[in-house]
Parts: structure tokens; C-alpha cells; sequence
């Protein structure tokens, strides 16, 4: 994308309205099924992860709710769990884009000793996302043009976002010679708290080992490429999500692995969803 | 110059100032995934920033897969016998390998591991009196946690734990387990954190 290219990109319209509109819909969905698989965990957690309360008050009001889910889990719980039921009904606008940063931020605190790749996604996520109003918003035909070109640089940085979580893994691979003979791989076996055990024996064949690390190595590097071009950018992104699944069934991370795959709708355009609608049966349109 | 031309001039001078800004990010991005962590500006509160939300990553590490620890507990009650040593992380594991939307349990393997390491790293600091590591905060979270969470009896009078980290050598390509930690105490006289 040239320079000129991407200020005529940012500058004209809100791009793909409906796709970002579904994005967002779709992080709040599943920091909903987080929040409600996590409870027991993160019940367990707050008895023993003392939060302190912060001295500022602005400090005070951003994070009141971690401080008071010690002694009031289920009470912070179920208030963020209606927020965020009535934040997937409305109409997605400033408002509901700053409380989901206020609840992200909070539940990252929370559960701050179980925090893993997930939960800094989505803190990215819930950053961006504050800025993905498309209803008009401004009166003045100035604010409108900076609601309009910060609605598409915030749809591109969370773009870029995710491209750089890729670039930075493939890259310290790239770099590191256990990646590189497919080493890593036989380390990874040998990690208990991660490895489902149907899959250990497979990774100890350095053979597949050294495919298997190449693999994901030019995955991710090529990601970074790919998942801009319109001939590529859907096959790129059904490889992630096969990618993703992957690692959740042999590392047990499901919940890294749904976090990314709803993060690639952000490189859903409006005409993909047209183009699914026009091949789903007549049945289900209706 | 009519006003929608203007708009325009106007608009466009907004998106060139955002452009910068992605550009600028772009290249920060780079800088910090591709630059070793000893050059200029990766202790700066901007690449904290950046490493913190931005730039997230890099996942599976050498130094975050070459080791495994493990943590073995077995305990004993005011009367009775030692019980047997059980890897409660394993348990955690097969509880969710039979129920997958137990997810939590995972969790609390990973709770687990992380009030062991919390401990384990305090024992440095005060590894010249044992007393004094069974005091310190996340000793005690740690005691707190195996008694109520994963033994879940009131009566323990002992609980010995066995904490060992099994490492990959690359020069024999093969694993090494050593026995980092091998402590036994009265969850008792360790201290109330709540």
C-alpha cells in the first residue's frame, strides 16, 4: 500500500462498516464465554491474589471493580456480564467501545497470575475497538472527518495488530536454533502442563519435528504478507484458523486459539459477507 | 474553492497525519521485533508500551519451552500415614482431557504452577534461613493454595513437596530432571495471608 494509497484508504468512508460491526460483536461474545468458563478459576484466583487499591482516583474508578471482586467476585461478575450482554445487542458506539476497555482491563487484572497471549490480545483489541464507531456521531463536517479517518486507522492498527503477533514469533524463531533443527518441538513434548499426551510420541520423530517447526515458521512470516493481497487473504486466514486449531487441541490452548481466529474478522471486508450470503441456501438467508 | 473541496482538503490532511503515525508504528514495530534487546531504545517506556500492547509476543520462546516443571505433593494428617505422592497438575489435566469445557481446571493447574514458581523464586533471596521462606507471602499463598484448593483437608500436619524442573540439552539431545526444590513443613505454623 503506497502512501498516497493509504490516505485515499483512510480518507474515504468508513470501510467495511458491517465487518468491523460483526468484529466487535464477536470479541464481546467471547470475552462473554471467557468470563463464564473462567469463573470457577478465577473464583479460586481473587482468594488468593490480594489487588491492592490504587492511590490516584482516577486509578480508583478505572479499577474499582478488580478491587472489589475480592470480596464481591460474583457481584463484578454477573455486573460485567450484563454490560457486555447489552453491549452485543446495541448499536456499537463510544460509550459501550469505553466500557469494554474498562471491563477488559479490569478482568486482565483480575486474573493477572493466569493472563496468557489471550488476554493481551484482547486488551489490544479493547484499545482499538473504542475507536470503531461508524454512526455519525458529530454534527460538524470536521469531526466527521476525524471520526471517519480514526475509525479506519483504528481498524488498520488492530490490523497491524495482529500481523506483528505473527512477525514477532516467526521472526524469534527464525532467529533461534532449536526452531530452526526442530528442536523445539521435542522441547515442547516434554512440557507437561502443556502437551496433550495423545500427541507426545508424534514430536519425538525429529523428521516430523524439523517439518513441523519450518511449517509454522513460514506461516507466521508469511502471514505477514499474505493476508493484505484479495487473492490470498481468505486462504491465509483459513490457515490461521486450521493453524490455531491445531495448537489448541495439541498444546490445550482453546483459548488463545479462539481469540485469534475472532481477531481475523477485523480482515473481513462487507462484499465477504455478501458473498457468503449469496452461496448459503435460500433457507437459511431467511 | 467550494466546500465539499475543502471537506476533501481537509479530510485528507487528517488521514496524512494518521498515516504518519501507522508508518512511524510500522517501523517501530520492526525495530523492536528485529533489533536485539541491548540496543537504544528497548528499555525506554515507549518499547514497554509497545511490548505491553502492541507488539504482543513472541509465544514459545527457547527459554520458556527448554523447561518443564513439575511439582509433586504428598501430605500427612495429624494421624495417619503419608499419603502418596501426586502430581496434582497431571490430575488437573486428565479432569479436563475427560471434560473439555472444564477449562478451569487447566487454569488451576496454571494458578498452581504459578504460586510454586512465585515461592520458589523467594527461596533465592532468602536461602540462608528456611524460617524465614515459610513467612514470606508467597510461601504462605502457595501453603494456602495446596491445602484448600488441592488437598482440600482441614486436619494436614505435614505436606512435603518435591519440585523439579526437567531440562532439554541440546548438546545430547536428550532431558535432564533435576530436583530444584525438596521441602516438607506444617501448613499450620506458616502464616494466615487472608
Amino acid at each position: 500500500m503506497t502512501y498516497d494509497r493509504l490516505i485515499a484508504w483512510l480518507s474515504s468512508g468508513f470501510q467495511n462498516q458491517k465487518a468491523v460491526t460483526v468484529f466487535c460483536k464477536a470479541v464481546l461474545i467471547l470475552t462473554l464465554l471467557r468470563i463464564l468458563f473462567l469463573w470457577n478459576a478465577s473464583l479460586v484466583m481473587v482468594k488468593y491474589h490480594h489487588l491492592s487499591t490504587p492511590r490516584s482516583w482516577s486509578g480508583k474508578i478505572m479499577l474499582a471493580p478488580s478491587v472489589l471482586a475480592g470480596d464481591h467476585f460474583s457481584l463484578v461478575y454477573i455486573f460485567f456480564i450484563t454490560l457486555l450482554i447489552i453491549g452485543v445487542f446495541i448499536r456499537w458506539n463510544y460509550l459501550s467501545g469505553a466500557i469494554f476497555f474498562w471491563i477488559t482491563l479490569n478482568l486482565y487484572r483480575i486474573t493477572m497470575p493466569l493472563t496468557n497471549g489471550a488476554d493481551q490480545v484482547q486488551l489490544a483489541l479493547a484499545v482499538c475497538m473504542i475507536f470503531m464507531v461508524s454512526t455519525p456521531y458529530f454534527k460538524s463536517p470536521k469531526m466527521m472527518a476525524w471520526q471517519n479517518v480514526v475509525f479506519n486507522a483504528s481498524v488498520l492498527a488492530t490490523q497491524l495488530i495482529i500481523v506483528f503477533v505473527y512477525f514477532i514469533s516467526g521472526w524469534d524463531k527464525l532467529m533461534t536454533a532449536s526452531w530452526r533443527t526442530g528442536d523445539a518441538f521435542l522441547m515442547i513434548s516434554n512440557l507437561q502442563h502443556l502437551i496433550n499426551p495423545f500427541f507426545k510420541d508424534l514430536l519425538t520423530n525429529s523428521i516430523i519435528n524439523i517439518a513441523l517447526a519450518w511449517i509454522t515458521i513460514l506461516f507466521e512470516l508469511t502471514f505477514v504478507v499474505f493476508v493484505w493481497f484479495r487473492s490470498t487473504r481468505i486462504f491465509t486466514l483459513i490457515a490461521g484458523v486450521l493453524f490455531h486449531v491445531t495448537i489448541a487441541i495439541v498444546l490445550n490452548l482453546p483459548e488463545f486459539a479462539l481469540m485469534m481466529s475472532v481477531s481475523y474478522l477485523v480482515f473481513l471486508k462487507d462484499t465477504d459477507y455478501v458473498f457468503i450470503k449469496n452461496r448459503l441456501p435460500e433457507s437459511s438467508k431467511s | 474553492m467550494n466546500s465539499s473541496a475543502s471537506h476533501d482538503v481537509y479530510i485528507r490532511k487528517v488521514a496524512a497525519c494518521f498515516a504518519w503515525m501507522i508508518v512511524i508504528h510500522v517501523l517501530a514495530c520492526i525495530y523492536f521485533t528485529v533489533t536485539p534487546k541491548y540496543y537504544p531504545l528497548h528499555r525506554t517506556a515507549i518499547a514497554l508500551l509497545y511490548k505491553r500492547v502492541f507488539l504482543i509476543g513472541p509465544f514459545y520462546t527457547e527459554h520458556r519451552i527448554s523447561i518443564s516443571p513439575s511439582l509433586y505433593i504428598r501430605y500427612k494428617e495429624s494421624v495417619g500415614e503419608w499419603s502418596p505422592l501426586v502430581d496434582y497438575g497431571s490430575d488437573l489435566h486428565r479432569q479436563y482431557y475427560s471434560a473439555p469445557w472444564r477449562y478451569d481446571r487447566l487454569k488451576q493447574d496454571d494458578l498452581m504452577r504459578h504460586f510454586m514458581r512465585e515461592a520458589f523464586n523467594t527461596k533465592w533471596k532468602h536461602s540462608h534461613d528456611p524460617a524465614e521462606i515459610s513467612n514470606t507471602k508467597q510461601f504462605c499463598t502457595l501453603s494456602a493454595f495446596i491445602t484448600k484448593e488441592l488437598i482440600g483437608k482441614e486436619n494436614v500436619d505435614s505436606i512435603h513437596l518435591i519440585y523439579s524442573f526437567s531440562a532439554f540439552s541440546a548438546e545430547q539431545s536428550a532431558f535432564k530432571v533435576d530436583t530444584v526444590w525438596n521441602i516438607t513443613f506444617n501448613p499450620k505454623q506458616t502464616c494466615d495471608i487472608r
